[in-house]
Order: structure tokens, then sequence, then C-alpha cells
């Protein structure tokens, strides 16, 4: 019978580790995933949705005062690109920095970093903020009723509380990492 | 196979068959039968990842990502069946990508196979038909109803190699 060439260490707070480090690893991944299908869903929605983004061109265009002197033609030509730079702008945004809080937590998952670092874990509690009070709006509309109750589906009050639950448990298990850490050494 | 996954296998080669003939029948007014058909089958895939996280993924280790695929999936199939507008170009786009995908996918497998001797050229003949009928539908997008009757005819001929495969005789693997 070979004998293994690596021993692992299977002491309590060894097993506890690992366990908390693979759940990391997920979580990140998880926050990862949630803020492209998210990014992908308003895209979709807004090319192929009920109300598309030349709906809401139509919508605004009557709304703004033409300076005198610049032809219509041109108006709707920067209203447009205005329009476009700004969804593009904010979807690349909302994307780099759900990467950062993902990739960062995989990073200390995966040990690949031995610095400690402190900003993706606030970038995490301000994400915490942001989609409680996200999923708290939905669940008034879609349990109390507004104007607009159509659109919110159950689908959507799901994953809403997932990527919430999400983000609490990654700071749950960076925390329980680090104490457990430093009581080990 | 087991017993069980052969019959799964007639039932869903069946259920191919069924419904290549109906988009036969409806030739171009089956566009929003094909995009209910795609939300069913991805809000089912959900349940049935979110059933598998409560009955035992909950206890593996890295479980927790089963359950986010099947919120993702249920998601991704109500969103889907939601879009009142989509111009059928894009379906039809979307619909060589994946059987494209799935040919490649039958291809590596056949290669696979045959690295351990088992029955391969089966496999390889469907996976090169659906990739030929993959380049064909590419390049007669503009005719949407030959397109529509080229989808129908590879339903069905992957549901018949579904049900043949299902009755074949599979070598057992073990692991010495």
């Amino acid at each position: 019978m070979r004998t293994a060439a690596c021993l692992p260490d299977n002491s309590y707070t060894e097993i506890r580790l690992r366990r908390y480090r693979d759940a990391l690893t997920i979580s990140g991944a998880a926050v990862i995933a949630f803020s492209v299908w998210d990014v992908l869903k308003v895209y979709i929605g807004l090319f192929l949705g009920e109300k598309t983004l030349s709906d809401y061109f139509t919508d605004l265009l009557p709304k703004i005062r033409i300076p005198e002197g610049v032809p219509e033609e041109t108006m709707q030509i920067v209203l447009w690109v205005v329009l476009l730079a700004g969804v593009i702008g904010v979807s690349i945004f909302i994307l780099l920095y759900h990467l950062y809080i993902g990739l960062n937590a995989m990073q200390e998952g995966h040990r690949t970093v031995k610095k400690k670092k402190i900003v993706y874990l606030v970038c995490d509690v301000l994400s915490i903020l942001s989609s409680a009070t996200v999923l708290f709006q939905s669940i008034r509309v879609y349990f109390v009723g507004g104007e607009d109750a159509r659109q919110i589906g159950l689908a959507t009050l799901l994953v809403e509380s997932a990527s919430f639950l999400n983000y609490v448990y990654l700071f749950y298990v960076v925390l329980k990492i680090r104490i457990t850490e430093r009581s080990a050494s | 196979m087991t017993i069980r996954q052969r019959f799964q296998q007639v039932f869903v080669g069946v259920l191919m068959l069924a419904f290549g003939a109906v988009m036969i029948a409806y030739d171009e007014e089956s566009y929003p039968f094909i995009i209910a058909l795609y939300s069913l089958a991805l809000e089912l895939q959900g349940f049935r990842l979110i059933w598998y996280f409560f009955t035992m993924a909950r206890l593996m280790v890295g479980g927790k990502s089963i359950l986010y695929r099947g919120i993702l999936f249920i998601d991704f199939g109500v969103f889907t069946g939601s879009l009142v507008f989509v111009p059928q170009i894009y379906i039809l786009i979307y619909l060589s990508g994946t059987l494209a995908l799935s040919a490649m996918i039958d291809l590596l497998r056949s290669r696979e196979a045959r690295a351990i001797h088992s029955p391969w050229k089966l496999k390889t003949f469907q996976g090169a038909v659906e990739l030929i009928t993959a380049v064909i539908c590419l390049v007669f997008l503009h005719s949407t109803a030959m397109v529509v009757d080229i989808f129908s005819a590879v339903f069905i001929f992957s549901g018949v190699m579904r049900i043949v495969s299902a009755f074949r005789r599979m070598p057992v693997i073990t692991v010495s």
C-alpha cells in the first residue's frame, strides 16, 4: 500500500477554514454571475422588451428644450448618443464593481494573495445596503401593489433575495475566516 | 444506462418527434411556440436543480452553487417567456448557436468514446449532421419558412437518434 505524498492537515480548525474558503469562492463567483445576469437582462429588456430604448427616446424628445440655431436632426443624434452612452457606461461600471468584489473574494478563497484586503468588504457592505433597499421596495410593491406591480414577478423576487443573502453570507464567511485564522495563530 | 434512464431517453425522443411534427404543421407561426418551449425547458431545469439542492446538494461541498444556478435558470426562463416582441432572426441565430454547440458536444463525446473503444460511429454521424445543418441554417437565414422546416427535420432526426441509442447495448466501464 502506497502512502499519500501529501498528508492533509485535518485538524478541527483546518477543516473549518477549508469549508469557509470554499463557500467564499462560490459566493464570489455568484456575485459575478448575478451581476452579469442583471446587466444582460437590462440589455435584452431595452432592446426586445415591452418598453424599448426607442420608446424612451420618443418620450424624452418633446421634453427637451432645443437651443436656437440647432437643427432637430442633430438634437436627435445627440440624444441617442447620450442615451446609449449612459446605458453602456452605467452597465460597465456595475460590472466592474461586482467583478472587483467577486474576484477579490475568489482570490481570498483560493489563497492566491497574502495581504488581507478591506476595501472589497466595504464595497460588499454597500452592496448589502443597496440590495436590501431594492429588495424591500420589491416586496412592498409585490404584496401591497403599486402602479408597476405587474413588472415584478415571483422570479425577480427570488433572484433579488438570493443575491442579497449571497452578499450577507459573503461578509459572514470572511469574518469567520479572519476570526478563525487569528485565533489559530 | 439503467432501465429508468432508457425510459427517460425514449420519452424525450418521442416528445422531440411530436414537437418536430407540430413545427412542420404550423410553419412560420410556430415562433411563439418555440419561445414558450424554450422558457418552459429552462424553468423545468431550474426547478430540477433547486429540488436537487434541497434533497442532496445541501450536504455537498460547494453545493450552494447548484442553488444559485437553479435560481438563475428559473429567472432566465420566466424572463424569456415575458419577452413579447422578439425578431425572428434573433431566435434563428440563437437556435443555430445551440445546434452548433450540441453538435460540438456530440463530436467531442464520440472522440472520447473512441478512445475507450466503445461504439462511436453513430454519435459522430449525429454530430456531423447537426453541425452541417447549423451551417445551412446560417446560410439560409433570410427565408424563415425554410429554416423552420430544416429545424423541425433536425429535431425529428435527433429524436430518432435518441430512441435508437436508448435501445442499444452499452459496454459498462468498471474502475479497477
